[in-house]
């Protein structure tokens, strides 16, 4: 095999890897957002407004892909297609102690009504564990979610009393 | 059991026929009038028929699908590959149950586990209000919610977790300069798509800042289940999507009247199907919808949650806004939450397609937060949820005046007498009334404005005139406040009547592009509003050559103006705008103003318009006065 081959060999393999590594490990990942600034305002005054495609769509009995079944995000991948679309959303319900993404999030999880306040201010007593200074993949950050939820015998039982 | 042709043979004929001529066939073929040609279906996607003749012939189509259901070998269709009974689950139930079809069921296993997915206990029709930074999006948009019932465990269902069924055009990823000229064409397959309804709100909440209207049906359980049903045979098929008439809305009625065969929705819309008026013509059923609810945009959270600030914590706001570095650690909960919304709300605008660490939240911020502690440790999870019920002031948008207008008005110009009409299809102007739309905006296309002039002396010297023939004229005036400091902007072209060069007949071809600034002074009782805009024009006329030398003139307007709106029904427009223009080359540049005063009424769906306009030209200066009567519909 010459170097030419080689390296296109080599090169691929890195090509294939750094699209994986954007998607993440689990290969759920919306990856970013798909957005084009694309109107008639922007294109004439260069101001800022937004036109996009939100390019994760689901369509019905277009089978399954990796997050989703015919329109249906895959149960096992819930919690990370909620996290990647509600990242922003996450980081400041969870830093108020509250909210609608919050309690979402929490059921995904598998929380009952009555521990999502709870949940609530675990995530905001151990914000800087859930949220390192690094920016974090939805899968890391579920991870630092989950060990607070084991450490805490309240979510413990009233989240993940199916799986314990 | 019976084999494929022996089950036609048991089978009434008159029965078939009937059927096949029957509402609820035609509803699940799609059957509808095209503009042009006579009734067939709308369904585009060959695999919708399983006879050649199935677009135009229900009845064909009809026994074509027994034979299909009947036959325990037949071919897979579709993207799935599902047996026609299952790829068609509401033509089969409503097919074996009319006719007592005895025939080998299928297991659907496809189908059953995605029905399974929506425990469903209502439908709501979810309309987002216009938004004016995308021409798709300035009509409004609608799609439907599946209202699930509560997780086990949890008495009250989070609506981040119900799912969004829309019909969408398929553009592709970057669809590039053509996705305007393709989607008024029909160019692209509309399919139906299912999203979380939490991506919807990012979507129009929080990334375009649209209020989110939500129109709970009065539909059964058997109802939905037969919607559901027929979605999912919606998954097969695509409809050329049409920009005006086949679009987003348009489709999704079908799925309601099947819910309901005896709502007739689709009827009312052949030429444009505006988002708005969907929602106007299923309030006109009475009892389909149950309930409104309005689910405010981020920006009208944000300008809530400040009105709950008192004014120091608001002056931190803006200090700490402007430079998180000032940022201190004795900011109270109301400012620190305030930060944080806003900072989300200008995270989320930017949100680009290459990871840019500009849209991310400031971790400083959160981080003072989280450690600012539990003070709203009382909070619980049913007050979560932040929609707010209609309040006194809301007008939900079909109450607001119909997009179409036809007026006539009469009048003097220059002591002629003069009368005349103006067809404006779709859609606003700065004086109708707001409601539903948004306010001090204008969006209008394929305007067209006609007067016959009467001279008092001869009859012979009457002519006729077009005024104007408007192809889009958009106008979007922003207050600019320290909240968002905005600009305003203008957009638009078309024929007009140049009025400055004093020749009866000539028209033109203009087009302009401009911006400036708004104020509102006065929030309300009245509500003022000034603007101000600088307009660069293009124009082209066979009457620029004796004045310019030149067919086109490139000129400059600036316009000044208040809106006053006296009340909801009542509003005035006064302005004042100057023109300059030069046909470059060293030719004479001319100027002309126009100072006008005009005031609207409006008793819906009629509205009365009174217009005085002073034109100060070159050679000559004159009045015109003018009543109009215009009519919505």
């Amino acid at each position: 095999m010459n170097k030419f081959s080689l390296s296109l060999v080599l090169g691929f393999f890195v090509l294939m890897g750094s699209w994986a590594f954007a998607y993440g490990p689990s290969g759920c990942g919306l990856g970013s957002l798909i957005i084009q600034k694309d109107t008639i305002v922007s294109q004439t005054l260069a101001e800022t407004s937004n036109a996009f495609l939100l390019t994760q769509f689901f369509g019905i009995t277009s089978g399954t892909s990796n997050c989703n079944s015919n329109g249906f995000v895959l149960r096992e991948k819930e919690a990370e297609h909620f996290a990647e679309a509600n990242m922003q959303n996450l980081e400041v319900e969870m830093a108020k102690g509250h909210g609608e993404s919050l309690s979402a999030f929490a059921q995904i999880l598998g929380c009952d009504q009555q521990t999502i306040s709870s949940f609530g201010r675990m995530s905001q007593s151990h914000y800087e564990e859930i949220f390192p200074k690094a920016e974090s993949q939805a899968p890391q950050f579920i991870k630092s979610v989950e060990k607070q939820m084991v450490n805490d015998p309240v979510l413990r039982s009233g989240c993940l009393s199916h799986i314990i | 059991m019976e084999t494929a042709g022996s089950i036609l043979e048991h089978l009434d004929q008159t029965r078939i026929h009937n059927l096949a001529s029957g509402r609820y066939w035609k509803l699940l073929l799609h059957w509808e009038k095209p503009l042009i040609g006579s009734l067939r279906s709308g369904a585009d996607g060959p695999e919708f028929f399983f006879s050649p003749e199935g677009r135009n012939d229900p009845e064909k189509e009809l026994i074509a699908d027994v034979l299909a259901f009947g036959n325990p070998d037949a071919k897979g269709v579709g993207p799935i590959k599902q047996h026609p009974q299952c790829a068609f689950p509401e033509r089969f139930r409503y097919l074996k149950e009319q006719l007592h079809l005895n025939v080998i069921q299928k297991d659907c296993v496809d189908f059953k586990k995605w029905k399974a997915g929506f425990n469903p206990k209502s439908l709501t029709l979810v309309y987002a209000a216009p938004f004016f930074g995308s021409p798709a999006s300035m009509f409004g948009h609608t799609f439907l919610r599946v209202d699930s019932n509560p997780r086990p465990g949890h008495f009250k269902k989070n609506d981040l977790l119900d799912y969004g069924i829309s019909f969408e055009a398929d553009t592709g990823i970057n669809p590039g300069p053509a996705y305007a000229v393709k989607g008024l064409l029909g160019l692209y397959h509309g399919i139906f798509l299912q999203q979380p309804y939490y991506m919807k709100i990012n979507n129009y909440v929080n990334m375009e800042s649209r209020d989110l209207w939500e129109y709970e049906l009065n539909l059964s359980d058997e109802q939905i289940d037969r919607m559901l049903n027929h979605t999912w045979e919606m998954g097969i098929t695509y409809f050329n999507y049409y920009f005006f008439n086949k679009n987003c809305s348009y489709e999704l009625l079908s799925l309601l009247e099947v819910a309901n065969p005896e709502w007739r929705l689709k009827e009312n819309f052949k030429l444009m199907t505006i988002p708005g008026d969907t929602i106007r013509a299923l309030k006109k059923i009475p009892g389909a919808v149950r309930k409104v609810r309005l689910r405010p945009a981020l920006t009208r959270i944000l300008q809530e949650e400040l009105k709950t600030l008192n004014d120091s914590e608001v002056e931190r706001f803006y200090l700490v806004r402007n430079d998180h570095l000032k940022l201190s650690n004795k900011e109270t909960i109301g400012t620190l939450d305030a930060l944080l919304d806003w900072d989300k709300f200008r995270a989320m605008k930017e949100l680009k397609a290459v990871y840019d660490p500009e849209q991310n939240i400031d971790k400083k911020l959160l981080v003072a937060r989280a450690t600012a502690g539990t003070a709203n440790a009382t909070r619980t999870s049913d007050k979560e949820t932040e929609i707010f019920e209609i309040k006194e002031g809301d007008i939900p948008p079909e109450e607001g005046h119909g997009s179409s207008k036809f007026s006539i008005f009469a009048g003097a110009e220059n002591s002629l007498s003069l009368g005349g009409f103006e067809l404006r299809p779709v859609f606003q102007d700065i004086l109708d009334p707001d409601e539903g739309y948004l306010s001090h905006s204008s969006l209008v296309i394929g305007r067209v404005r006609a007067s016959y002039l009467f001279t008092s002396v001869n009859s012979g010297q009457n002519f006729f005139r077009l005024d104007d023939f408007t192809v889009a004229d958009v106008v979007n005036l922003v207050a600019l406040t320290r909240f968002q400091p905005k600009l305003s902007w203008r957009i638009g072209g078309g024929v007009f009547h140049p009025v400055d060069i004093e020749c009866i007949n000539c028209e033109g071809v203009k087009i302009s592009a401009g911006g400036g600034l708004g104020f509102q002074v006065s929030d309300s009782n009245p509500e003022i509003f000034l603007y101000s805009l600088i307009d660069p024009h293009f124009e082209i006329s066979n009457g620029f050559s004796n004045l310019y030398g030149n067919v086109s003139r490139f000129g400059v307007s600036l316009e000044d103006g208040v809106l006053i709106k006296l009340s909801s029904r009542v509003k005035s427009l006064l302005s004042f705008e100057s023109f300059w223009y030069s046909a470059f080359s060293g030719s004479p540049s001319t100027y002309w103003s126009k100072s006008s005063a005009e005031i609207s009424v409006a008793f819906l769906p009629i509205e009365l318009r009174l217009t005085s306009e002073f034109f100060f030209l070159q050679n000559q200066s004159y009045w015109r006065v003018l009543t109009s009567f215009g009519w919505y519909y």
